[in-house]
């Protein structure tokens, strides 16, 4: 402060002086005193900047009013000049902004005596007496030319109410040049006036004139409430308010809910319908109103937003709307498929909304004859269960279709909007009798939402053809599998499910699990694909796509046309449901009133549904929407229903309805699910049939059977021992021409039409298990060319398996072969040495005791081998082979029959020990013995060897029991049994 | 009684009309309404200079809240399971 002039110095001491003087406030340091200072001092400088500025207008004003202020009393305060009255000043001070740069001018405050009265006492006194004034004496005149300008350029839109917002004459000049001339012309000069005396005033016209009303205190309210607001509270401000009657309310609301685009008290932004601020009534007080107003508001949002979904998908969105907002809801190009589940979607709501613009109309014929008195709360009373349930469809649409994102593949939309529908059905259900329209309403928007669903099943079940343009159904065809590819049957589908908790796209390929796709992926995670489709959904695969094998493969040309007749008069599996549907309401309603036995409702629904399709049969499209609408119908109406259709005159109870909605799934297990199963039957009966018929798939599995486990006897036994001579022979038989030959000749006796099928080839076998000689024989591989349909069952998988069961057969038939061709030398040598020294007497005695032993150690050998031949091929290959094909005749599809085809391999693989783990033990053993068996044979007749044969065969035989005997104690392989048994009975005797 | 609430009820606002004028004068941006509830909570004794901060603060914060925009859509995914 050091470098204040002394003048200002001066100044501050003599403004703390003025102060202390004024206020009386002694203490420098108070905070009042502080404040007042700092006034002061702002005060002096705004003065001054103003002059400075040269303003010398403003500063005068400045002067004057803040000196006026201060004298003048303020609301809650007493007094004049007090601290209120500067701390307000301060306020104003601080929040000042460049005072100098702005224009001021003061403005000539009127010095009213009273405020401004704005009720007619006059009118109001004179109530009831004034008698000749016309309806519409406030009505200024209009001049001729102006309503004759603007009656001809008029244009009114199809959208719209034929109310225009707030015009001014200024832009309707402008406006004139550029509109399209009037659909509507009145001759007479004065029309318009005419028109506004006898229908309505412009109320939307801005100072439009006011109407007349009855002055009664009632119909005054917001001007009392007015009134009382202006004269408690100073500092209420009356503001512009547009004067409309209940009536004209009314009929907005009824035109807003029916989905017309502009008025005058609701306004649209962006989609969003919100309430005009200052329209009043003059019978309610404003906020009264505009509470009731935003209320409707809502709905006439949810109207418009279901409204513009429709006008998207249905193509002809009258209004383009801006950019980005326009396509959003699968509207989209010429050339892009219809999405039809949308359609089906928009359809239903379409005909609800029909109805409801039917009541819509009603009400406002109503309002427009005048007859009783109509008012607005009356009306929404009236239309209250149609509000809720606008509600629940813009719910649903909300959650089903507005929130899912725009680049959504269709087969995820159509998915979600269908659960959407299902979830919310049974949720409104498990609510009760509180929700049995909003139950009914959904029920039957679901029902017609799922057609395309329906028929995209129905079109593939039936026609074995999945046509699917739109990419919708949760299953598609993936094209680049032919029909007659044997991985038809695994890799042609691919089934969408619709996951709502993982973020990212995930295709799970597993080709080699068969079709059970479904089963496979919903075991990591919860999966919801379409919820109501889950239970068939296995049965529809099938269905499917046996059908499309079906149709692939060559029927029978009689059937064919047979099929074609019938596919006329068949009807689709949506209509199918929808009798169901309606038959099994029948029987709900009537069994409570009727008190039947079960047996006689059910006939009698039996009688009644012959008679609906009787009924349908008589409309020539079976798609026609009749039905679907008495459908729908039938829950909103029930007595309309039951007129319809039973055409009895039941006691309608009440009960009966959330009977049926409170079971949903029970109504679709019983009414849908049926159609499909017995289809699937159908279907895959049909498929079975002609395979086993027309393709001898039984045929086909005999062979593999008589040729891989050589069932057929003497067959193979031609074709082994020619190999096994050969072996015994040291020739070499490891040529592929020589195999063949003797395949060929083999088979060629007893089955000439499977000679060219059958061919062996060898493979090259690794090194480390050509440990034997009885290994040599696993280079053969035999392979039987299964021609098309029949190889989806018989895979390249499966002849492998066949391929090490055959192996196994043959190095028991070739141990067997061995041992029985087995001679020993040693008769002959002791023969020959007859006469001999008592030296060779002896050498020959041993040679004799070690031969007798061989002879021994064959037999048991020989024993040995037969129990395991005899267990091999009859209590196993035999008996499940038997089992395998009582099997095969019950199964009912395909992939049941491919399923137990490979359980029953799967089978013959583990009792033929060929497993792993049992394979470890046994392999060695049969190997083993079969080799010392040949190695005896060579003639090395030494005792050493002999002696090692012994106690090898012993341990093994000893060990093989031993793991046998715990195998059937332990009771895990009940088959075992028998091969124990008869091991035990050789070991003993040992 | 109802003529001198009367004109009390004139006096005050007549006052508002002068504030209103300073108010314009001084450019600080308050409309009737504003400047009416300024003068309550001055009388109440709420303190000028924190009022005036806080008008001020709440027009800056109310300008800002209009440039925000709308958080995303959650997604919604899809599996495919070959069959």
């Amino acid at each position: 402060m050091a470098h204040w002039s002394t003048f200002e110095k001066e100044s501050e001491r003599e403004t703390k002086r003025l102060i202390r003087c004024l206020s009386g406030i002694e203490d420098e340091e108070d905070q009042n005193f502080q404040l007042a200072l700092k006034f002061a001092w702002s005060n002096f400088k705004i003065y001054e900047k103003l002059v400075v500025h040269s303003d010398l207008q403003k500063a005068e004003s400045w002067m004057r009013l803040t000196e006026e202020f201060l004298n003048s009393p303020l609301p809650n305060t007493d007094g004049e000049k007090t601290d209120a009255h500067y701390s307000i000043l301060s306020l104003l001070l601080c929040l000042s902004g460049s005072p100098s740069n702005t224009d001021f001018t003061e403005r000539p405050r009127l010095k009213e005596a009273e405020p401004e009265d704005k009720f007619d006492w006059a009118k109001y006194l004179m109530e009831g007496e004034d008698a000749d004034m016309g309806p519409y004496p406030d009505t200024p005149e209009w001049s001729e030319e102006e309503s004759e300008d603007d009656d001809s350029q008029q244009p009114i839109s199809r959208e719209d109410s034929g109310i225009q917002l707030d015009r001014t004459p200024q832009e309707d000049q402008d406006n004139a040049n550029k509109t399209v001339p009037v659909t509507w012309t009145v001759g007479e000069p004065d029309a318009r006036a005419w028109l506004e005396q006898h229908l309505v005033t412009p109320y939307w016209a801005s100072h439009a004139p006011r109407f007349p009303h009855s002055l009664h205190l009632h119909s005054n309210l917001l001007n009392v409430w007015d009134q009382h607001l202006y004269n408690t509270d100073p500092l209420y401000l009356p503001e512009e308010k547009a004067f409309v009657t209940e009536t004209q309310v009314i009929r907005e609301t009824l035109w807003l809910l029916s989905g017309v685009n502009k008025h005058f008290i609701f306004q649209q932004h962006d989609g969003k319908v919100s309430v005009r601020s200052n329209v009043v009534v003059t019978h309610l007080t404003g906020n009264c109103l505009r509470s009731v107003l935003e209320h409707i508001a809502v709905y006439g949002q949810a109207v418009f937003r279901l409204q513009r979904f429709i006008d998207e998908v249905t193509g002809h969105s009258s209004e383009p709307g801006p950019p980005g907002t326009a396509s959003t809801y699968g509207s989209k190009k010429a050339s892009e498929p219809p999405f039809r589940t949308y359609q089906a979607f928009v359809w239903a709501l379409n005909k609800y909304f029909t109805s409801f613009k039917e009541e819509l109309t009603m009400i406002e014929r109503e309002l427009i004859c005048n007859d009783e008195t109509v008012t607005l709360s009356a009306v929404l009373e009236r239309l209250s269960p149609h509000l809720a349930q606008i509600k629940v469809l813009h719910r649903v649409f909300c959650t089903g279709v507005a929130e899912v994102p725009p680049a959504t593949p269709n087969v995820v939309r159509a998915s979600h909007l269908l659960n959407t529908l299902y979830k919310a059905i049974i949720e409104y259900d498990s609510v009760g009798e509180a929700s049995e329209q909003a139950v009914a309403l959904l029920f039957s928007l679901w029902t017609e939402t799922v057609r395309p669903y329906l028929e995209i099943v129905d079109e593939w079940i039936v026609h074995g053809h999945l046509f699917d343009p739109a990419r919708e159904f949760i299953i598609q065809r993936n094209k680049d599998v032919p029909v007659n590819h044997r991985d038809f049957w695994y890799a042609t589908y691919t089934l969408y499910s619709v996951s709502e908790t993982v973020d990212s796209e995930e295709k799970l390929n597993d080709a080699a699990s068969g079709s059970s796709g479904g089963d496979q992926a919903s075991g990591g995670r919860q999966l919801t694909m379409v919820s109501f489709l889950k239970p068939v959904l296995k049965q529809i695969i099938m269905a499917g796509k046996s059908m499309q094998l079906l149709k692939n493969l060559d029927c029978k040309e009689a059937e064919k046309s047979q099929r074609a007749s019938r596919d006329a008069e068949r009807k689709s599996l949506h209509t199918l449901f929808l009798e169901s549907v309606q038959s099994r309401l029948c029987s709900r309603e009537e069994s409570p009133a009727d008190g039947m036995t079960e047996q006689q409702s059910t006939r009698r629904s039996l009688i009644k549904m012959q008679s609906i399709m009787a009924r349908h049969l008589e409309i020539d499209d079976v798609h026609d929407p009749l039905l679907a609408i008495n459908f729908a119908r039938l829950y909103l109406e029930q007595s309309d229903f039951q007129e319809c259709f039973s055409g009895g005159d039941f006691s309608v109870d009440r009960s009966s309805q959330s009977v049926t909605c409170q079971t949903f799934e029970l109504t679709l297990r019983s009414c849908l699910y049926p159609h499909i199963e017995r289809r699937y039957i159908e279907c895959c009966g049909n498929l079975m049939k002609t395979l086993t018929k027309d393709y001898r798939l039984l045929e086909y599995l005999q062979a593999m059977r008589n040729y891989f486990l050589l069932e057929a006897g003497d067959t193979m036994y031609d074709f082994y021992t020619a190999i096994f001579d050969k072996v015994q022979e040291k020739e070499s038989w490891q040529q592929p021409s020589f195999l063949n030959v003797q395949l060929q000749e083999a088979v060629g006796q007893r089955y000439p039409e499977d000679s060219s099928r059958l061919s062996v080839f060898l493979e090259p076998i690794d090194a480390s298990r050509k440990k034997q000689p009885v290994n040599n024989l696993e280079v053969l591989t035999l392979s039987y060319k299964v021609p098309w349909p029949v190889d989806i069952v018989i895979s390249s998988e499966c002849q492998k398996i066949y391929n090490q069961v055959f192996l196994l057969l043959l190095q028991i038939k070739w141990a067997k072969y061995s041992l029985d061709t087995l001679r020993f030398s040693g008769t002959n040598v002791t023969k020959k040495l007859e006469g001999a020294t008592a030296e060779e007497v002896k050498v020959k005695e041993r040679v004799n005791q070690q031969i007798h032993r061989m002879c021994l150690l064959r037999v048991k050998l020989m024993h040995f081998v037969n129990s395991l031949h005899n267990y091999i091929m009859t209590r196993i290959l035999h008996s499940t082979g038997l089992e395998f094909q009582h099997q095969v005749q019950e199964a009912k599809d395909l992939d049941q029959l491919i399923k137990i085809h490979y359980r029953y391999l799967a089978t013959i693989h583990d009792r033929c020990l060929l497993r792993e783990k049992v394979n470890f033990y046994d392999g060695a053993v049969t190997t083993s013995l079969t080799a010392d068996a040949i190695s005896c044979k060579e003639g090395s007749c030494l005792i050493e060897s002999i002696d090692k044969m012994e106690s090898d065969f012993k341990n093994c035989h000893m060990f093989l029991v031993t793991i046998l005997n715990k195998a059937v104690c332990r009771g895990s392989f009940p088959h075992l049994e028998s091969l124990a048994l008869s091991l035990m009975a050789g070991f003993e005797q040992c | 009684m109802a003529s001198a609430a009367n004109a009390n009820l004139n006096a005050v606002r007549e006052t508002m009309d002068v504030l209103l004028e300073i108010s314009r004068l001084l450019n600080t941006g308050l409309d009737m309404e504003s400047l009416s509830i300024c003068v309550r909570l001055c009388e109440q004794g709420i303190n000028p200079e924190a009022l005036s901060a806080v008008i001020k603060e709440l027009r800056k914060a109310s300008e800002s809240l209009k440039v925000q925009t709308q958080p995303p859509l959650k997604l919604i995914s899809s599996h495919c399971i070959y069959m």
